[in-house]
């Protein structure tokens, strides 16, 4: 029996790891923090994924994240 | 405004610079509303308007001055309910926060949503990339494998594949992505473009070697 010829684009597809949440989220600063205690801003600690690797991170850049789309 | 949701760090980034710089602002996390965050819409005679509750802060439409948008998410209902209860109540909200974008002038957004929405899709960015006057690569999307064939031959096989969408797919816990490809030559296809290119060489070696002894090759 022929196997069914595999969809090229999905035969090369690699599997992302989301960055999950980090850090602590500061509800006076309305940021990001190292930790509760510690309030340097996530993104100046040097332990964050820059922002910079959105596939990473999350889905998508100001693209609707799947799912999300129907936000807009 | 920034409307974002909690863990994004591109907000961190603008709303360190917002505190350093002293320029007042309100972050406005999706997946808060409705735990910690409130909309309130008016619809009147004289007018519309909003005003969003964050925390114990409480902000008029009229404080408003400019709006970004960046990844929100959908809101969820966690209450104590019945699952039909929860699911109403969930499409009642992300309804109430996509009417929320509608009160709020265009003009004042960056983007607004229904533009960021139109623009996620590559063959409108590819159109209005064209007509503004950038030059955009021979594109084609197609379920025929022989137009294909006979656009990969067309371009000398020098073709990239990518999703029309954005290639991420869920499967289980994993995220996976089918990111952008070149297309593979074949065996034949590649023996016979090396050999276009030796040839092509050779006689580009041929012409500098007679343009060295003067010679012209008319």
């Amino acid at each position: 029996m022929n196997q069914p010829k595999p969809v090229f684009l999905v035969s090369k597809a690699m599997v992302v790891e989301p960055d999950g949440p980090a850090g602590y989220y500061n509800p006076e600063l309305h940021l990001n923090t190292v930790s509760k205690e510690d309030q340097t801003p996530l993104v100046l600690s040097g332990v964050s994924a820059p922002t910079h690797s959105k596939t990473r991170q999350h889905p998508g850049d100001d693209d609707p994240d799947p799912g999300q789309d129907k936000c807009y | 405004m920034i409307i974002t949701n909690r863990h994004d760090l591109a907000s961190d980034y603008l709303i360190h610079g917002l505190r350093e710089s002293n320029i007042p602002f309100v972050r406005f996390n999706t997946d808060q509303y409705p735990e910690t965050v409130l909309i309130d819409i008016e619809l009147n005679k004289s007018g519309f308007g909003y005003t969003l509750t964050l925390g114990d802060q409480s902000i008029h439409s009229s404080a408003i001055a400019s709006v970004y948008f960046r990844q929100p998410v959908v809101p969820t209902f966690r209450e104590d309910a019945t699952e039909v209860e929860c699911l109403f109540a969930e499409t009642e909200l992300l309804e109430t926060m996509r009417s929320l974008w509608r009160v709020i002038p265009e003009e004042l957004w960056l983007n607004h949503p229904k533009r960021l929405w139109v623009a996620a899709n590559k063959v409108e960015q590819l159109m209005t990339a064209q007509k503004i006057g950038f030059r955009i690569p021979d594109t084609l999307i197609s379920c025929s494998p022989e137009r294909i064939q006979d656009f990969f031959a067309k371009q000398n096989g020098k073709v990239v594949a990518k999703a029309v969408k954005h290639g991420f797919m869920r499967s289980g816990d994993e995220v996976l992505l089918a990111g952008t490809q070149i297309l593979p030559q074949k065996k034949k296809e590649k023996k016979e473009e090396e050999r276009k290119k030796r040839k092509e060489e050779g006689s580009q070696r041929r012409v500098s070697k007679n343009t060295k002894k003067g010679s012209h090759l008319d």
